[in-house]
């Protein structure tokens, strides 16, 4: 059995004031954190990532957009998702997000080239010959390739 | 009500992993403990056994892991109940622990203790925060979640998923324990793969390396220490739903097991399992292992157990990288072997001392340095100080992969840090109290 500490009254309540003071110091900082993310407080948002910054995050909209459309869709279509002013960047953020949303489709990668099925553009409209407008949901717009 | 069973799969794992509790050293544990070293061999064991149905090629559903992981339940109970017989019956024959039959029960305190009303508080906080959406992981939808529903697709480890070059940016030879996982909350809510669920389990994991700190260390205030901090870094790094919380859960259990614990092989049984969980959680995990080890020999000089209890994991470890090699998967696991780029040390400690402030001031480190400074026991504190350090120093090593980390530390740090911070708080906390129960 390890040895113990000399008992010694005046560390110990050193200790239990640093430890105490630490968790207040905590316990404030992480209220004052969640405020700073904004409100609503006391309401359950609609997805995981509504309140991890003040702007709205890019993959909430990723969420509440891929949700929609996978209820619109057919099964086996492919499809990208993509901020047309935006992509290539936020690539992972976009159509990753898709992936587990969208289990029926085959979400792929930003590429128009490979012509995919269906777009599903994130806060502002595609212009791309290729595609059309085929549904606005909440969330965004989703295109239809032109065959 | 797809939320609530998703989350009830998760509680669910201690009942898996109670066989757990036959080791004496888990009996002698506080109730929370114990049910956090359950949960550990619960997950373990859930995780193991679909991907062995899936080397086999059966085909998960709700009913064969129902049966299977039932039974594995009903031989723990099973297992516990007749160690509780044997022991009884030793006991009254004389040959039990005269400490643990005859010493009377302690008396119960009318009023909790502050140190655990605030626990409570920050089990609140933390509630609050994966349920309003304000701690939430990106990776989780990014590639943990995505695996989770093609995995439960499927009905086994997707490789024909994994090999696809579109999924590539999701780590496709990142350990398989977390989307196993999370495609088991789906088996058992069925409809769909419950987000919130899975940021809700950050709760457990979090206090669950909570309870198994006050449960092996017996230190109140310090379980405060540890739960606070924690607390607050999870919600700075946004770990809520990635695999952070798990594999910080499984790398407690193996250093209280080795700080806190007698070294008995009850102790070691618990070190093998948080090794095996955590390099079956992340790459990360791998090189907590190689540190606890390497801790071990330095510190103890004892390769005889370094050896024991490194070797399940290594076994665990090696049979993924071989799926990955056999699969024709993206592998990372030879990035270490890539170059260096000294050039971007001093910047990428620079950027990772930034980051380490938990916009804080340093307080999550400060506070158990200045606890280490004080502590009369320091030699109890090497193990896990050796461990923060190592994997510390690891952390920089992989970052000047990069020409230019910059980007990567701040989008990493704070979650990778959490290793080499969860070791400097046990290593805090053994400098003062350490105790074997």
């Amino acid at each position: 059995m390890p040895h113990f500490a000399e008992p010694d009254s005046r560390r110990d309540r050193v200790r239990h004031v640093l430890i105490y003071t630490a968790a207040v110091v905590f316990a404030v900082a992480l209220v004052l954190r969640f405020r700073s993310l904004g409100g609503p407080y006391f309401e359950f948002p609609d997805t995981i990532q509504d309140h991890v910054s003040v702007q709205r995050w890019p993959s909430a909209d990723a969420i509440v957009l891929s949700r929609n459309a996978a209820k619109l869709l057919p099964r086996g279509a492919t499809v990208t998702v993509l901020q047309p002013s935006a992509a290539p960047n936020y690539d992972a953020t976009h159509y990753l997000t898709a992936v587990g949303l969208m289990p029926h489709q085959t979400v792929i990668r930003q590429n128009l080239e490979r012509r995919p099925d269906y777009v599903l553009a994130l806060r502002e409209p595609l212009v791309h010959p290729a595609y059309e407008l085929f549904a606005e949901v909440e969330g965004g717009r989703i295109y239809k390739v032109r065959r | 009500m797809n939320d609530l069973l998703g989350f009830a799969a998760y509680l669910l794992m201690p009942m898996i992993g109670i066989g757990i509790w036959r080791l004496d050293i888990v009996r002698r544990m506080p109730l929370p403990a114990r049910l956090a070293t359950a949960f550990a061999a619960g997950i373990l064991a859930t995780s193991i056994v679909m991907a062995m149905l899936s080397l086999i090629s059966v085909q998960w559903n709700r009913t064969k892991l129902f049966t299977i992981l039932g039974i594995l339940a009903a031989i723990g109970a099973r297992l516990v109940i007749t160690g509780r017989r044997a022991q009884g019956a030793g006991r009254r024959s004389g040959e039990g622990d005269a400490s643990d039959s005859d010493s009377p029960p302690a008396p119960r305190a009318l009023l909790p203790a502050p140190w655990a009303v605030l626990i409570l508080v920050f089990v609140v906080l933390t509630g609050y925060g994966v349920l309003t959406a304000r701690e939430s992981a990106g990776d989780l939808h990014f590639f943990w979640g995505p695996k989770a529903v093609r995995f439960f697709r499927a009905g086994g480890i997707d490789a024909a998923y994994l090999r696809q070059s579109d999924y590539q940016p999701a780590h496709p030879d990142y350990p398989p324990l977390v989307p196993l996982l999370y495609a088991w909350s789906h088996t058992v809510s069925s409809g769909s793969l419950s987000w919130w669920a899975a940021v809700a389990a950050t709760v457990l994991f979090l206090f669950g390396a909570v309870f198994l700190i006050h449960g092996a260390s017996g230190d109140g205030p310090g379980a405060l220490l540890v739960a606070s901090t924690l607390s607050y870094a999870y919600a700075v790094g946004f770990a809520a739903g990635g695999a952070d919380p798990p594999l910080v859960f499984f790398e407690a259990l193996t250093l209280v097991a080795l700080t806190f614990l007698a070294n008995e092989r009850g102790s070691d049984v618990l070190a093998a399992i948080g090794l095996c969980g955590a390099a079956w959680t992340k790459i990360e995990g791998a090189t907590f292992a190689i540190a606890v080890v390497l801790a071990l020999l330095l510190v103890r000089r004892d390769w005889k157990r370094a050896l024991r209890i490194s070797a399940p994991a290594a076994v665990l470890l090696g049979a993924w990288v071989l799926f990955v090699k056999l699969a024709h998967l993206l592998e990372l696991y030879r990035g270490a072997a890539m170059d260096l780029y000294w050039d971007a040390l001093p910047g990428t400690l620079v950027t990772m001392a930034r980051t380490a402030t938990y916009e804080l001031y340093a307080l999550p480190w400060i506070i158990p340095v200045l606890l280490l400074a004080l502590g009369r026991n320091r030699g109890a504190a090497s193990l896990p100080l050796v461990v923060a350090a190592l994997t510390a120093g690891v952390s920089v090593y992989f970052y000047i992969h990069l020409p230019d980390p910059t980007w990567w530390i701040l989008a990493s740090a704070p979650r990778v840090l959490l290793t080499p911070l969860l070791a400097l708080l046990i290593a805090a906390l053994a400098s003062w109290r350490p105790r074997a129960i």
